[in-house]
Parts: structure tokens; sequence; C-alpha cells
């Protein structure tokens, strides 16, 4: 059968001369087709390609087609693709794709808790039982990691918690002014930030600042084998990694959160005293009456109970790490929204037990 | 001899002045197997970096197919790029990609090709470094040696006229040392590309290289074949060949006998 229709591909042919070439053929409707491709020099993997498509679109239409002028190792490529059976898509990202039920993640919570727990353990012998058998104890990196978390957020904590003060009175002055007792002030944002804010915003800041970096950091060690290297060298990870850590957050947190709720009580009494015009003597003297140490020591508790919190989710999401760069990004997420989480909930668990013994702190006069 | 691909003229390459390269001069030919020897920390990876245009030299000045790169921008530089491939010492395939995906990646970056014709290259892509099978699959669950073949398809993905390799035998064993040394010679052959390979694995050098250089304190210190560089006198040649070739027999590497090219010198 001869050739009806013959396409001549030019030297330097592409994917638009193959289309127009079968645009070209459209028009003729032949049922056989020649393509000469002798003119080609150079045959590059995606000029075979395009030369495919055009020859499989005549195969759609049942066109009968010869080729001419194609080197055999281009013919062997080109046969690749017309003729290579199509490999069946799998499902690449199983884990990814797995149906959690509600009994599943109520096992994998308390899995989760299960180990949250063993690691406390761990980690409360390593720190404060550890060092005493002659365990070992990295003071050294405990240091740094107290100069890295807790020094280096000072600046941020003093000027979220400042603007906080200033918030804080700002609002309740608007109110107070009702009843001409602006004085109140003091004792309002005194015992309100003492008692629950300072803490609470200390422990913020420090999940998002210092949480995210730890697992980060335990994230990319365990994804770089270089945890199973310390457990290959039988170094505890606990010892090594964990308490250093875990330490630098139980000290700094409770002293973040004083030297946070002493930044909002100046910003408060610098508003009172210069914005207000108050007696800045009275309302030192009002501050000093409302807010006990008894308060500041309530304060701490919630603070150190943040700290293991979120040191504990930290380290937990970071050894919990899977897969890669997505797979730490994944991870330092979830350890700050988690870490949030048991920050509220370790915060209404205080308030809750004060509520209930009657030590809700009380505005004195 | 066929013309010069890549000219490199008294190279200088300093990092916060230490100087790694001083005064490197030589050039490669098309479709020749090139390799740069030299110890750990000599400098050889820097020089692939200062081909590539990642860093510009201190002094002197590196010709790519014509175009003198260490005097261009940013921007002129992606069209030479885009002619060479780059397999990386770790592969650096993305982990959250597929294969398929990682190797389609450049086509679907710099070209307007159709789903369709794109599938097409990166399936004889894989199927040349014979991972046809595992184009679904996520590079975590590749091996070490299947991770440097999916690189090699990536790197050739775009028909580059030039391949590098840097370190490419580093932590395979030896069996899939010389497979990849195999792919290598067979793509050099199929495809007509050049080769640049970075390394200091006596073995796979003898079994790939047709020329090259070898670098010491940051000079060349041997060239030409490698039966040309055996026959140095220079200390550091003779030390390095020496115990390089006996590590290698220490190891028990199936040697040179997999391909045609046997040991000379011995």
């Amino acid at each position: 059968m001869l050739p009806e229709h013959v396409i001549q591909l030019s030297a330097d042919m592409d994917l638009a001369e193959c289309l127009g070439a079968y645009e070209g053929w459209r028009a003729s409707r032949a049922r056989h087709v020649l393509v000469d491709a002798g003119q080609v020099t150079r045959w590059p993997t995606a000029r075979v390609a395009f030369l495919a498509e055009l020859l499989r679109r005549f195969d759609r239409k049942g066109v009968a087609w010869s080729l001419n002028g194609v080197p055999d190792e281009v013919r062997e490529v080109l046969e690749f693709f017309l003729y290579r059976k199509h490999p069946k898509k799998r499902r690449a990202v199983e884990e990814f794709a797995l149906v959690e039920t509600t009994l599943d993640k109520v096992v994998l919570a308390w899995r989760a808790l299960t180990e949250l727990y063993r690691l406390l353990q761990d980690i409360t012998f390593w720190s404060l039982i550890g060092p005493f058998l002659r365990h070992g104890f990295r003071y050294a990196r405990s240091m740094y990691e107290i100069t890295e978390r807790g020094v280096r957020s000072l600046p941020i904590v003093a000027l979220v918690s400042g603007i906080m003060g200033l918030i804080l009175a700002m609002t309740a002055a608007a109110q107070l002014r009702l009843f001409g007792a602006q004085i109140m002030i003091a004792n309002l944002v005194g015992i309100s930030v003492t008692y629950e804010l300072g803490p609470l915003l200390a422990a913020v800041l420090m999940a998002g600042r210092s949480g995210s970096a730890i697992t980060a950091e335990i994230g990319s060690m365990v994804t770089s084998e270089e945890m199973d290297a310390l457990r290959a060298m039988g170094i505890s990870i606990t010892k090594y990694i964990v308490v250093p850590k875990f330490v630098a957050l139980v000290i700094t947190l409770p002293c973040l959160a004083v030297f946070a709720d002493v930044i909002a009580n100046i910003a408060a009494f610098l508003f009172a005293v210069l914005g207000l015009g108050l007696p800045g003597r009275e309302y030192f003297d009002m501050l000093q009456q409302s807010v006990t140490p008894r308060d500041v020591v309530i304060g701490l508790i919630k603070s150190v109970a943040d700290a293991i919190v979120i040191a504990a989710i930290a380290v937990r999401e970071g050894l919990t790490t899977r897969g890669g760069a997505e797979g730490i990004g994944r991870s330092t997420t979830q350890s700050v929204v988690r870490s949030i989480v048991g920050i509220a909930a370790a915060h209404l668990f205080f308030t809750a037990l004060y509520y209930a013994t009657g030590n809700v702190p009380m505005i004195k006069r | 001899m066929s013309a010069a691909v890549i000219e490199v003229e008294d190279l200088v390459a300093a990092y916060d002045g230490n100087i790694v390269l001083d005064g490197i001069s030589f050039a490669v030919h098309a479709q020749e197997i090139f390799v740069v020897l030299g110890g750990s920390g000599c400098g050889k990876s820097t020089l692939l970096r200062h081909l590539l245009g990642l860093h510009k030299p201190a002094a002197g000045h590196i010709r790519i197919f014509g175009t003198d790169i260490t005097a261009v921008s940013e921007d002129e530089l992606q069209p030479i790029r885009q002619r060479i491939g780059m397999v990386f010492q770790g592969a650096a395939l993305f982990n959250s990609m597929t294969l398929a995906e990682n190797v389609s990646l450049p086509l679907e970056e710099y070209t307007d090709y159709p789903p369709r014709v794109i599938q097409d290259i990166v399936d004889w892509k894989l199927q040349l470094v014979e991972l046809a099978h595992a184009r679904d699959y996520l590079p975590s669950q590749l091996s070490g040696g299947m991770k440097k073949r999916a690189a090699i398809a990536r790197a050739m993905v775009m028909d580059p006229d030039m391949i590098f390799f840097d370190e490419h035998t580093t932590g395979l064993d030896p069996v899939m040392a010389a497979e990849l040394d195999r792919t290598i010679l067979r793509l050099r052959d199929q495809l007509k590309v050049t080769v640049v390979v970075v390394t200091h694995d006596m073995t796979s050098i003898r079994r790939i290289a047709d020329r090259g250089i070898m670098i010491a304190d940051g000079k060349i210190v041997a060239q030409g074949t490698i039966r040309e560089m055996e026959q140095s006198s220079d200390a550091r040649v003779v030390n390095f060949f020496m115990r390089h070739d006996e590590g290698a027999r220490r190891r028990g590497a199936p040697a040179a006998s997999i391909s045609g090219r046997s040991i000379h010198g011995h």
C-alpha cells in the first residue's frame, strides 16, 4: 500500500512541528502516512518523545504509519515509548493514608501518654538521682542550654509582657474610671499577671521559641541516625541529649515568668503614673498589699509544671520524628500545638485546684 | 581530538582567605570521562562547585562550552547549567517526592511539554538506570545504590551534554560501585555525554577514566591518562596511587575485572 500522505520532519523538529503535522494529516484524512525523519540530526530524548506522541495519535485513529530515516538507537527508545507496558500506579505514601478510627486514636493517645510517663521517669532519674550516683551530668551543655533557652528569650519576653501590662492597665482603667477607683489598676494588673498571665505568657513564648527548637534539633538527629549512633555506643539519650534541655527549661521558665511579672507591672505602673497621673507612691503601696509572696509562689509552681510539659512534649515529638525534612516540620508543628494545649490544661488544673481549696486570690483593700 | 568543552585557566579558589585551589589549569574534551583525583580535603569538590558556577573563583577563568562562566551573571548561567547534569554525593533526592516526580522536576520547571511526553521521557531515563519498576517509590524506600542511580536519571533528564559526579561510589559496596561505573560507561557511549568525576576511589578510576588530573596542596601534581599519571615521580602521586590501590585490594573489591579495562602497571 502506498502512503497517501508524507510528513517531512525538519532538522530542528519540535513538539509544535509534530502537532502541526498531525493537523496537516487531519486535513488530508489519509489512511496511510509516511513520516520521514531523515533530516533530523540530533535526537535528544524529548525529540523522540515528540515523535512518539505523533505516532501514538495515528495509532489511536487507526492510521497505518511507516517511519524513515530514524537511527537504530532512536528506534529502540521509540519502541519503548510506544509499546512498553505501563506499570500500575501504586499507592506511594501508604503510611499517610492510614485510616484512624476513634479506637485507634484512643489507643494512640494512651500510648503517647505512657511514653511521656516513661520519658519523665527517665528524665527524673538522670537529672535528680543520676548525678549523685556518679553517672555524670553535662554541666557545660546544661549551662549552654540555659543561655540559649533562657537568657536569649529575655528580649521577647520583656517586649510581649510589657505590651500585655499596658493592655491590661488600659482596659482596667476604662472600667475603673466609672467608680473613680483607677488606683485599683495596681491590684488588678498585679494579681492577674503574677497569678496567671505572667507564667502563661512566658510558657507560650517558651513553647514557640524553645519547644520547637528542641523538637527540630532532636528530630533532625533522629533522621540523620545520630540517635541510633548514641544508642549503639551505649550512651543514654536521655542523659546526654534530653536532660540538659529539660534542666534548662525547668530552671529558666520560672525565672522568665518572674521577669514577665516584673516587666508587666512596671509597664502598668508607668501607664498609671505617666498616663493617668496617679500617685506613684500609692500605686506601689497598693501593689505591695495585694500581691503576696504566696501568689508569686503559686505562679512559680505553674511555671515549673509548664516547663515539664513543654520539655516532655518537645522531646517526645522530636524522638518520634519520621521521614526527613517534611517529618521534622510536622513534628515541630505538633510540638508547639500540643505544648500550648498542655500548658492550658496545666493552668486549668492548678486554677481548679486552688479554687477547690479556697485559695483564689482576692482583691484586698 | 575533539574540542574542549571545559577550559580552566589559572583557577584560584579561596574560602575565608584560605587558598584551596592555587592556579589550576586543565581542559576536558567532549565525550571523555575525566577524573579529578586527590585525597580528602584537597579541594576536589570545591573545583566541581566552581565548574557549576556555584562559587565564584578568586582569580582565573573557567570556560564551559566556550562561555566564560566567571564573567556572566546568575541569569546568564542558567542556560549553561541546563546543559550540565550534576550527581551529588548524597544523591540529594527530594524526600517528599516519588522517584518519577524527582526525575521529572527539571522538565516540569524548564519545559511546557504535555504530561504524556514528560512521562515518556522520565520512564525512559529510569529504564536506562534500571529503575523503571521503582518509579512510584519514595527515596526513603530505596537502597543507597538505587538512590545514586535515581540521581543519575535526574541529572540526565534534560539530555545534558555533560554530567558531573561527586564521589559517586561513596557509601556503595564494591559490587554496586562496579554496577554504577558500568552505568556511567554505558551512558557515555549511548548518550555521547562528557563526564567529569571527582573521586578518590582507585578501583572505580581504573574502570572508567580516560584522562584526569590529580590535585594535592591546591595544585595539579599529575595529569594525563591513568598510566601517565602513574609514571609520575612526585612523591605525593606515588603515595596516593600506592595507598589507594592497596586499600582497594584489601577491601576485596572485584577490582577492574568487571569491565574491559583491567589493572595497569601491576
